[in-house]
């Protein structure tokens, strides 16, 4: 059971022991660990309840104490006091005192809720509610025991061991007869690319130091022509394979990405910014694509080059080559040693670049909050602020590549100055210029053509493990949306509903955003089909979670939502979701036209649906009026529309989709009262048939609701129609209603 | 739409302008616990009227944690503000002290003993104030809070909050962690 933690021997051997002739432990009903001592600090403290008494023992390193033996019988309620960071269970004693039994950090905030209730049911001799592990336990990675968040069930730690490297060569995979195509071309390439230098030999020794065979001259250059034009039509035909391959592999990579920030949840964008989240598919994406469009050939084909000119140097003088070779691990662990430098710069940049984007997005979004608060200056001010940081962050970055680089150049070439020196000599002393005798003036000319031949490649590879760092902080990042788990999905052998009836029952749900701040806190509501109701009190009391519980955009943390008996998350979220019809307080239009907004929800309705929409939305006559009728353009956000005309669309776009539970969010808020009439009228004919939730603030629009919920801290108040609730005398309802009577009394001054 | 409690002194309560927040005269304000081993704050305001259990919070938790305490009803109304603690007689604020220090558990990292970063997520293994920890924090970015120069907040995968007074403190590992979120 979930209630019940293993108690250490300790704990349990002070518990130990007989009252009442009774051994305590027998009849443990909950036993739970808490992670906060007596004095604040970390520490483990158990909370034990048997038929008779509830016990806090403290582990300390002293021993085990009790520190807290309360009958049952003293209890009156039992509840946990939701603080910063953490929480406290509390008992109200019948003689009016509280007790605090223990606290525990946010992370244990839903077992001991359950642990409260459970004790409260204990004391008062009733049933222990029910409760599943999954609800009340701590996710942890089964590999490595570190907590999970609620949202995944990834474990960033332990997911995919394989170098993010080789999951990305991964989606080469569908394409591995180009692959193959490509290496053979590669090969070919590195092989006639490292020709020339072999002509150029064979012309110095054997044509123009001992001044025999003229005839050759014309022949070897034209050798020397026809291998570069090899040479480069083998690249182009490489070139242009390898950016058809790479493009596809970035697509898929890119949709996954996209399609995977479709599915995921509205808990996921809650806790991250649209800037950060757009950048990793724009920016990171991008990224990826220039290392595996260049970056990937460019390592290849230099590491084929390099390794072939090393060969032929090798063949004709290996002491030489060793001696060019010996600069090389320097700048390798130069380079690496630069890097490691270098890469905490860009980090910091790039985070620099998205703060400022995402930052850009905020305050662009809310540009009329600026303007009307003449706020420019600030904005300005604060914009330089991180423009500047990025500018600093940058060109230290840029300064730091700037001067390494060229040491580290320097350093790589210092294979040429051997190569004069020691071969040099040798060529100086081997006066019969045969290379069967020594070092010739023609092999000491390969070996400069060579050493040049490999200073770029060298160098290059130097870059490339700033590109693949790069392009591998990239790809963790979008494999990190990729391997997001929605968290609210259909589950397997979800219950298929083609037509929901619209009976909705809620059972205790329990709900909180996050674990510190409970919302909803057991509402319960049966509703009939085709019923209408509407969703009442304060502003932050939990009007607005009902109704995302309802979309399930969230899933509730306890209880349960049924529909037409069917448990909300064991329903097929395809049907659920093609069934539910939104009407929000600020409707979002895509841009598009009129027509595409209202369909958007049925992209096949036919255009005398969407005008019969239209028209029992009331929206039809005004945009007829519009010069473009149904094909008028609506910008951003709609911004040519008002308000309310931008509400009948999007009803009209509700009608047209025709659901079987609809919910309305505060629909008419922002319109004037004319506006508002119409909207109604188009509302009326909206709900009819369907079960309705509907959240006003102005409450005379109610009336038509079948009943009122009345929410208060996360508590169903009140329930009853709108006469009923009214005839309370002291109750919230009257009290809301008296309130807004009095408001417009004040407006209508 | 508070529920106030029917006073005597609720005369005196009337005069005022309910939208203005009120700032308690520490002379008059007296906290203290009706038995001992009750955790109920009770609230005396001489001469106007008592709570049988009040909530202690900070309007600025980060920004001025010493100022400006709210003292909040059973239905977590507003009752009034406190400015300062250290006006109030020893016992009342030894008593707010420690409701603040139960209220607010965010422990004070002292020492980072190990640090690991994977795609924006990192696993910290830490000393605390309130003793060692080991915390995740997933998504890095969208999980710290600056509090100030040098000064951060991170929040864990499981809602725990974390404090680091100096981020340069903690050493290089800890340093290239975290300023790279400030």
């Amino acid at each position: 059971m979930a209630l019940l933690d293993d108690l250490p021997d300790a704990v349990r051997a002070t518990l130990g022991g007989v009252r009442d002739g009774e051994e305590l432990v027998d009849g443990t009903l909950v036993s739970m660990a808490g992670d906060i001592g007596l004095d604040g600090s970390f520490g483990e403290r158990w909370l034990i309840a048997d038929r008779r008494a509830v016990t806090v023992a403290t582990v300390a390193k002293g021993g085990v104490s009790r520190d807290l033996e309360l009958p049952l019988e003293q209890i009156r309620a039992v509840r946990v006091d939701t603080l910063v960071g953490s929480g406290a269970l509390l008992i109200d004693t019948k003689s009016g005192g509280v007790v605090e039994a223990l606290r525990f950090s946010a992370a244990l905030a839903p077992k001991f809720g359950a642990a409260a209730r459970a004790l409260e049911a204990i004391a008062k001799e009733e049933a222990i509610p029910e409760t599943s592990a999954a609800d009340v336990e701590r996710k942890v990675c089964p590999k490595c025991g570190d907590p999970l968040p609620d949202d995944t069930n990834v474990c960033i730690k332990c997911v995919d061991k394989r170098a993010v490297l080789l999951r990305l060569l991964g989606y080469a995979m569908p394409f591995r007869t180009q692959c193959i195509l490509i290496a053979v071309l590669m090969l070919a390439g590195t092989a006639v690319s490292v020709i020339p230098p072999i002509f150029q030999q064979k012309l110095t020794d054997e044509v123009l130091v001992p001044h025999k065979h003229f005839d050759w001259i014309g022949g070897i250059v034209f050798g020397l022509i026809l291998v570069s034009i090899l040479s480069r039509a083998l690249t182009i035909w490489r070139g242009r394979l390898a950016a058809w391959i790479s493009n596809r592999m970035v697509y898929v990579l890119r949709t996954q990405a996209y399609n995977r920030l479709q599915e995921l949840s509205l808990g996921y964008y809650d806790k991250r910014q649209t800037g950060s989240l757009l950048a990793r598919v724009t920016q990171d994406v991008n990224e990826l694509q220039n290392f595996m469009v260049d970056g990937i050939q460019f390592f290849l084909v230099n590491s084929l080059t390099i390794v072939g000119i090393l060969v032929i140097m090798f063949r004709y003088n290996w002491l030489l080559t060793l001696l060019v070779l010996i600069p090389v691990p320097i700048t390798v662990y130069l380079v690496q040693a630069t890097w490691k430098r270098l890469r905490g710069r860009l980090v910091r940049l790039y985070h620099l670049r998205s703060n400022l984007s995402a930052s850009l997005t905020s305050v662009l979004s809310g540009v009329r909050v600026v303007k009307a608060f003449a706020q420019e200056e600030r904005e300005k001010d604060q914009f330089e602020d991180r423009s500047a940081k990025l500018r600093d962050a940058t060109s230290y970055y840029d300064m730091g590549v700037a001067t390494y680089f060229p040491m580290i150049e320097f350093v790589t070439t210092l294979g040429v100055y051997v190569i004069w020196l020691v071969g040099g000599r040798e060529v100086f002393s081997n006066f019969s210029n045969k290379p069967s005798e020594g070092m010739t003036l023609g092999v000491l000319g390969m070996f400069l053509s060579y050493t040049a031949m490999l200073l770029g490649p060298l160098q290059g590879m130097t870059r490339i493990a700033d590109w693949m760092s790069r392009s591998t902080a990239s790809a963790e990042r979008v494999f990190e949306v990729i391997d997001a788990e929605p968290d609210i999905k259909s589950v397997e052998n979800a219950v298929r509903m083609p037509r929901i009836e619209g009976h909705v029952e809620l059972r205790s749900v329990r709900f909180s955003y996050d674990k510190n701040q409970p919302v909803l806190d057991g509402v319960s509501i049966d509703v009939k089909a085709g019923e209408m109701i509407g969703l009442v009190g304060h502003s932050g009391a939990g009007k607005s979670t009902i109704i995302n519980l309802l979309s399930r955009f969230y899933d509730v943390k306890e209880g349960a939502i049924l529909i037409d008996g069917v448990d909300i998350r064991n329903i097929d979220l395809g049907d659920l979701r093609r069934q539910i019809g939104v009407v929000l307080q600020e409707p979002y239009l895509f841009p598009g036209s009129i027509a595409d907004n209202i369909k958007y929800a049925r992209p096949d309705a036919a255009p005398e649906e969407i005008m019969q929409a239209a028209k029992a939305a009331n929206a039809h006559e005004f945009i007829m009026r519009f010069p473009d009728g149904y094909d008028t353009f609506v910008g951003e956000r709609g911004a040519r529309l008002s308000g309310g005309e931008r509400q009948r669309i999007s009803i009209a776009r509700a009608i047209l989709h025709d659901p079987r539970i609809l919910i309305l969010d505060e629909a008419t808020a922002s319109v004037d009262t004319q506006t508002e009439k119409k909207i109604q009228d188009a509302i009326a004919r909206l709900v009819a048939g369907r079960t309705t939730f509907a959240i006003a603030h102005r409450l005379s629009t109610l009336r038509n609701a079948n009943r009122l919920m009345v929410i208060e801290r996360g508590k169903l108040a009140e329930l009853g129609t709108h006469d009923e609730l009214l005839a309370k005398p002291d109750g919230t309802f009257r009290k809301l209603v008296d309130l807004q009577r009095e408001v417009n009394q004040i407006n209508e001054l | 739409m508070s529920s106030n409690i029917e006073t005597p002194g609720a005369e005196a309560a009337e005069e005022r302008n309910p939208f203005a927040i009120r700032f308690l005269e520490p002379s008059q304000v007296q906290l203290f616990h009706s038995a001992p081993g009750d955790a109920a704050i009770r609230l005396t305001i001489e001469g106007e009227l008592s709570w049988l259990s009040v909530r202690i919070a900070r309007a600025f938790p980060f920004s001025d944690p010493a100022h400006y305490i709210g003292l909040r009803d059973e239905e977590d109304e507003d009752i009034g503000i406190i400015r300062d603690l250290k006006e109030l007689d020893a016992e009342s604020r030894a008593l707010a002290q420690t409701a603040l220090d139960r209220r607010y558990f965010t422990p004070k990292v002292t020492k980072v003993k190990s640090v690991s970063e994977k795609s924006g997520s990192a696993t910290f293994d830490v000393e605390t104030d309130r003793g060692p920890a080991r915390f995740v924090v997933r998504s890095l970015r969208d999980n710290s809070f600056s509090l100030g120069y040098h000064r951060m907040m991170l929040v864990d995968s499981e809602g725990g909050r974390y404090e680091f007074p100096d981020i340069t403190a903690y050493g290089n590992k800890a340093y290239f962690v975290l300023s790279k979120v400030m």
